[in-house]
């Protein structure tokens, strides 16, 4: 649910204050895509056939 | 130090809950498809079986060439290991799983989308886990970078090139006929500014990022992200059942969905449903279409503020460091993996050469969707769609519709060989 804040200078405030964190967290959001991905690509570099068995079948049950 | 720092959302653990409980979601939904995989195959090699042992025996009885009767025993062997997946025997019928998984086209995707959505609405999430539910939704991001390996520059310039022009004439088309009909229609500049941005690029990021520039309240952005969930989610729901109904092929549905599905995590979760081709082509054309992002956001400043005049002050806006600040940098790692697949690597491999690396990693983007698709399911409430409404839900609705039946004759027109991603091969 969005959270509307009163409109007028304080609800503009808040409104500047929520696209900025918006932002930020997008932009963190970013870095830690392509962190995850690298850390993955590393543990496939090392470990191919184990990563690939355990993503392919491993966590399947059935 | 601190830039590390930067990197965790203050309060972090409050997150862990609600991610951990998609992972589990994640994890049940991709089983649950497993299983209906099986019973589905089985159903289909009991069905298979007897005729194919009759003409083994006709083909035995008649000499028929070696190399015949091997491929066909091949045949035979494979539908009576699906067979024996599920302990069934050649008589067995089980009609659900065929109907489900081949004619519902109840994968994973299908299975975590209307799960969480039935879960969200139904049944309720504990608030301890909304916050988690939240950062599920981008892991589908790590999953778009490891879906580089997929790619060479070959198709980057032939079907980027494409999806680049296409997405440029429909964003900026969009953006414009939407923000032009809410001028005439009276609407508040605030709200047609970001209906505007949201119905031409990606959803509610465009929503978020053109907000400040065009001045919205927050009830205006209420509006247009209640309309864009609203739509997005309609058109994640019934784009693939009107491909298959239209006989689209998967790199047209690819190209299509990318025009027409407002939001980057709906638009994978549609173009998987439909097939690993339509993702490929999805994907490739979203990464073009959200590079505009910045540019959208731009032609917003210049059309309500530059071109009327109403805040001199705004001309003054570094155009540079809004670019910057809205460029998407994750598509970085989608280019680099595409980089490195182009190169041909000998300790890299590729997706399809067994035991490297990249096949390796292929296997893990599915993953990363699940968790993400477990994530949009959870978040889809109807509470937030009641948010749409009012003359500028009626532009932006109408707009979108046209958006994606002109869309669907582009994509037509084009044909699949040019949005066909090769990958190489």
């Amino acid at each position: 649910m969005i959270n509307a804040p009163a409109p007028g200078p304080a609800g503009e405030a808040r409104l500047d204050k929520m696209a900025h964190d918006v932002f930020s967290s997008e932009k963190r959001e970013d870095i830690w895509a392509i962190a995850i991905a690298l850390v993955l690509l590393v543990l496939c570099i090392l470990f191919p056939r184990g990563m690939y068995q355990l993503f392919s079948t491993g966590l399947y049950l059935f | 130090m601190k830039k590390l720092k930067s990197l965790f959302v203050p309060g972090w653990p409050r997150y862990l809950p609600g991610l951990l409980f998609c992972m589990l979601f994640a994890y049940a939904g991709m089983n649950l498809d497993v299983l209906m995989a099986n019973y589905h195959k089985a159903n289909v090699a009991s069905e298979k079986l007897p005729a194919m042992q009759q003409k083994l025996a006709d083909l035995n009885a008649a000499a028929a060439p070696e190399k015949e009767i091997q491929d066909l025993q091949k045949a035979i062997g494979k539908q009576s290991k699906a067979l024996a997946k599920v302990d069934g025997k050649v008589g067995d019928r089980w009609p659900w799983a065929t109907f489900l998984y081949e004619e519902a086209q109840l994968k994973y995707v299908a299975i975590l989308l209307l799960g969480g959505i039935l879960i969200r609405n139904f049944i309720g999430v504990p608030k301890a886990l909304l916050p988690g539910i939240g950062i599920a939704r981008p892991i589908i991001k790590p999953g778009i970078i490891i879906l580089g390996v997929h790619y060479v520059w070959f198709d980057v310039v032939k079907v980027g090139g494409i999806g680049l022009a296409l997405t440029a004439v429909f964003i900026f088309g969009t953006a414009i006929v939407v923000m032009v009909l809410c001028k005439r229609a009276n609407i508040s500049d605030g709200l047609g500014g970001i209906m505007g941005a949201g119905t031409g690029v990606c959803g509610v990021s465009a929503i978020i990022a053109t907000s400040p520039v065009v001045r919205s309240t927050p009830i205006e952005m209420a509006y247009a992200i209640g309309t864009i969930l609203f739509f997005g989610t309609l058109m994640l729901f019934t784009m693939p059942y009107i491909g298959h109904g239209l006989g689209v092929s998967q790199a047209q549905f690819g190209a299509w969905g990318a025009l027409a599905i407002l939001n980057t995590a709906q638009l994978v979760a549609a173009a998987e449903w439909y097939g690993s081709e339509a993702l490929d082509t999805a994907v490739l054309i979203n990464v073009a279409r959200i590079m505009f992002l910045p540019f959208v956001v731009l032609f917003a400043l210049w059309f309500y503020i530059i071109r009327t005049g109403m805040h001199p002050g705004s001309a003054q806006i570094s155009k540079w460091k809004l670019i910057r600040d809205k460029f998407p940098v994750f598509i970085l790692g989608f280019f680099l993996l595409v980089l490195l697949n182009s190169l041909e690597i000998p300790a890299l491999g590729t997706s399809e050469l067994e035991g490297s690396p990249f096949w390796a990693l292929n296997t893990l983007q599915k993953w990363c969707f699940a968790i993400g698709f477990a994530g949009i399911g959870l978040s889809i409430s109807f509470g937030d769609m009641k948010q749409a409404g009012g003359m500028a839900f009626l532009i932006g609705t109408l707009v979108s519709v046209a958006k994606m039946a002109l869309g669907l004759g582009a994509v037509w027109l084009i044909g699949t060989e040019l949005l066909r991603v090769t990958g190489g091969g």
